[in-house]
């Protein structure tokens, strides 16, 4: 049986968005006025954000 | 009766290109409104994050641009221009972070990470593991986003090992480990520029004299890819404050699959973590790598594309979906133990002056000497 490539995307389209429905019904709101400046780089705040060089905390 | 051929095929052509045009034109108008939606709901820096994503995965769909497939035809062919582009990629990404870093520490951080008995492990199983699925961390999300097989059945399985490399890294980091060692603590910024130019390019000459004189130069295509890779890992880091990952984001997107499936993961040290708990509970579109881990999967998508209508796919052998699937989910465990992928360690933390990053590269690439092997004997002897 051959397989197209365009139906792999669209299983993976598929995928991503059925992550990110989930992710819309149970993960907290997002509240747009919360957002960080648009640059890490001079905001004058730590970064933060999860790595993958993270160590356990 | 030729010549009724002849223009039948060239209005055929005609028809489709101008459906190729058609689809480009709709691809940019699409991405970009997916950049702005972002921007609009979450913040203009995790829409700026999606569109420096999305430029990885074009960069590296597009001018195919790849991890492991360089280090096996450096292995198996002595064909070093891949690699000898990746040690290009990162010294042009060094030199600028290496000194961001300095001018602004703490809000920039590198990917700085200890080395140690896990971490060695780990990278020696990735470097094994990804030459036998064909795709590193980031080459993974590139396949599966182009529409590969390999990579779209890959995918899930990299998820999933790469959660439960999370669950268990308490007991390998009790293996033993050094503190975490950044270059320019010991040597400051100059001296870390130096010695990481200083090693890039003598690795970089010694690869280039693996090949036959008439075939050294290294093609244009990988020169822009280089330069474009390491222009949007600055971006990534200035906006981000940290360098370019991927591991990361795959590990969240198995542990709140996990988590909203009714598992507890605040009995686990890594989930229970103040960062890691509040970024299980709020949006995947807040967390920095996972944002640039939906970017790269479409750019690669868009690239695929792109380039024309694209090529039918032949099923793959049983026993290929089955040595593919444990090869990915030990890859994605392995990158856990291992403080990142090629991408996270390797890529980022030699380009931002981690000794990790160089232990990585060591360590995958005997992994990689042994994969290879490895995939020849499971896949093709077999057939």
């Amino acid at each position: 049986m051959t397989l197209q490539r365009s139906h792999a995307i669209g299983v993976l389209l598929l995928g991503l968005f059925g992550l990110l429905f989930l992710d819309l019904l149970f993960s907290a709101p997002i509240d747009p006025f919360q957002a960080p400046p648009p640059l890490a780089f001079g905001s004058g705040a730590q970064a933060s954000g999860g790595f993958c060089a993270t160590p356990l905390e | 009766m030729n010549l009724m051929s002849s223009t039948t095929t060239t209005a055929a052509d005609s028809n489709n290109d101008v459906g190729q045009r058609r689809l480009r034109i709709l691809l940019g108008i699409g991405t970009t409104l997916l950049v702005l939606v972002l921007a609009i709901y979450a913040g203009l820096r995790q829409g700026l994050l999606l569109a420096i994503g999305l430029g990885f995965g074009i960069t590296l769909e597009g001018l195919r641009f790849g991890f492991a497939g360089p280090w096996r035809q450096a292995i198996l062919q002595r064909n070093t221009h891949g690699l000898q582009a990746q040690l290009l990629a990162i010294g042009l990404t060094a030199l600028p972070s290496l000194f961001l870093l300095e001018i602004a520490a703490g809000e920039l951080i590198g990917a700085t990470a200890p080395v140690g008995v896990a971490m060695i492990f780990g990278a020696f199983v990735f470097g094994a593991a990804m030459q036998v699925v064909l795709g590193c961390g980031s080459g993974t999300l590139v396949n599966a986003g182009s529409g590969n097989l390999m990579g779209l059945w890959a995918l899930p399985f990299f998820i999933a090992g790469s959660f439960l490399g999370t669950l268990h890294l308490p007991e390998w980091h009790a293996l033993g480990q050094l503190p975490p060692i950044a270059l320019s603590d010991w040597l400051g910024t100059s001296g870390a520029i130096l010695l990481t130019l200083a090693i890039l390019t003598g690795l970089g000459w010694w690869f280039r004299q693996w090949m036959p004189v008439t075939e050294r130069t290294l093609p244009r295509r990988l020169w822009i890819a280089a330069l474009c890779l390491a222009g949007l890992a600055v971006l990534n880091l200035l906006v981000a404050g940290q360098p370019w990952g991927v591991v990361y984001g795959l590990g969240l997107w198995g542990a709140k699959l996990a988590h909203w499936s009714g598992m507890e993961l605040a009995g686990f040290a890594f989930w229970s973590g103040a960062g890691n708990a509040e970024r299980l509970t709020q949006s995947l579109m807040l967390d920095i790598t996972s944002v640039t881990d939906f970017g790269l999967l479409l750019g690669a998508g868009i690239a695929a594309r792109w380039k024309g209508p694209l090529a039918a796919q032949v099923s793959l052998p049983t026993r290929l979906w089955i040595v593919g699937a444990l090869a990915a989910l030990l890859m994605g465990y392995a990158s856990r133990l291992a403080y990142g992928c090629n991408v996270g360690a390797f890529f980022s933390g030699i380009s931002t002056g981690s000794l990790h990053g160089w232990v990585w590269f060591i360590a995958a690439f005997a992994g990689s000497l042994l994969g290879v092997r490895l995939r020849n004997h499971l896949l093709e002897e077999k057939r």
